[in-house]
């Protein structure tokens, strides 16, 4: 609940529909890292400073608004960053950069998809600030922030304003980085595969049709190359897999029969290692291309026997990007 | 009808005696009634109207005896 002096310095924002008091509580509750400078900054954080809001301005000298008392006697417990393109903010904030002479404000949740944010942000330089336009980024810039601390924002928004100062929205693209949906069904056949290969690794495709999907059990043969030619072939099946080049042409050759196309490839890691390793992105896009376009990649890591780890790697503008697999209970 | 908490806003003026009126709101849960006591045309006249505006329902409002308005607010989903 907010304290009486509060609730007289925010009365006029606890008026607005989208606030109240518990909004202005929301607005409290987040720090602001704004690492952009000049008057950019500088007007962004007078706007988020006295309407409740803690600024944290690492290029910039403090101004009088740093003198507003903090609305919340606890430290904020979220941080919205705000930085310049190419960076973008981890997890949450804005983006600030520039495109043909627009400036261009994408405004991210934690939980956005990075895949649509890299997407959107191909591109744009850092921000070029003529400084009478500064003022009104600075302000677009605060009224996004605020947006996001009340929990009003859109995952992905994104905001230009033209060379000549008019204002647009801009769209955010259907999302094409979502990671595959598996049944746990599927998943927990997927495990029982892997596990029974330990301690080598083991390794699947999984094949679809519409919302279809099945798993289609393969050999590691990284055992048998690294047998046959152990200086081509220098790691063991315990640290590497292979599909058998054969094998995989006749999986393709069933999944074409039968209309169905290769939704993802899954390996294991028996050694712990989480998550998409640099000798895998190696492996599905040697040459900084993804060897198979459109093909998802699933790691399952395994500690003392037991899957404890999943993890989706999906190709998205130049890098893969990973995303957790919920793994069913065993 | 006995509310199900109380405030008093005949010495408040615009804006506060809105904002009293939507803090008190916001705290209760949906359903909820609310009596305002308020005095005076501006408060008579906003106070009402700006809690319909936000999805509350006015269920009475009436004068009392001493020169004061009793209005009773019905706390809704969407005003929150």
């Amino acid at each position: 609940m907010l304290t009486e002096p509060q609730i007289q310095r925010y009365a006029r924002q606890v008026l607005l529909r989208d606030v109240g008091e518990k909004g202005q509580e929301a607005l409290g509750a987040v720090r602001v890292e704004l690492t952009l400078g000049g008057t950019v900054a500088g007007a962004a954080a007078a706007y988020l400073r006295s309407g409740g809001t803690e600024v944290h301005l690492p290029a910039t000298p403090a101004g009088p608004w740093a003198l507003t008392p903090a609305i919340l006697e606890s430290a904020p417990s979220a941080v919205l960053q705000v930085v310049a393109a190419p960076r973008a903010p981890e997890p949450a904030g804005v983006v600030v950069g520039s495109d043909a002479g627009a400036r261009v404000l994408w405004s991210v949740a934690g939980d956005a998809c990075r895949g649509c944010l890299r997407e959107v942000t191909k591109g744009l330089g850092p921000p070029e600030l003529p400084e009478a336009a500064s003022v009104q980024l600075g302000s677009l810039l605060a009224f996004l922030v605020q947006r996001r601390a009340l929990g009003l924002a859109a995952a992905l928004e994104g905001l230009a304003i033209s060379p000549i100062g008019e204002l647009s929205t801009l769209a955010t693209p259907a999302c094409a980085h979502r990671p595959p949906s598996v049944p746990e069904s599927v998943l927990a056949e997927l495990l029982r595969h892997l596990s029974a290969a330990l301690p080598e690794e083991g390794c699947a495709v999984l094949l679809g049709r519409e919302d279809q999907v099945r798993l289609v059990p393969m050999e590691n043969a990284q055992a048998r190359h690294h047998a046959r030619d152990p200086d081509v072939f220098p790691r063991s099946a315990r640290t590497a897999f292979t599909l058998d080049p054969r094998a995989w042409l006749e999986l393709l050759r069933e999944a074409d029969r039968a209309g169905e196309r290769v939704v993802a490839i899954a390996h294991s890691h028996p050694d712990g290692g989480a998550g998409f390793s640099a000798e895998d992105r190696r492996w599905a896009a040697p040459d900084g291309q993804p060897l198979l376009p459109g093909v998802a990649h699933l790691v399952i890591a395994f500690r003392a026997g037991r899957p404890w780890s999943a993890r989706w790697a999906l190709w998205a503008e130049g890098d893969f990007l990973e995303t957790v697999c919920p793994l069913p209970a065993t | 009808m006995t509310p199900d908490a109380r405030i008093d806003i005949t010495a408040e003026v615009c804006p506060m005696t809105f904002v009293r009126t939507k803090i008190a709101l916001e705290r209760l849960p949906a359903g909820a009634v609310l009596e305002v006591r308020l005095k005076g045309d501006e408060p008579l006249r906003n106070v009402p109207e700006s809690a319909r505006d936000l999805g509350h329902t006015v269920l009475a409002l009436e004068p009392q005896d001493d020169g004061t308005w009793r209005l009773l607010l019905r706390r809704e989903e969407p005003g929150c």
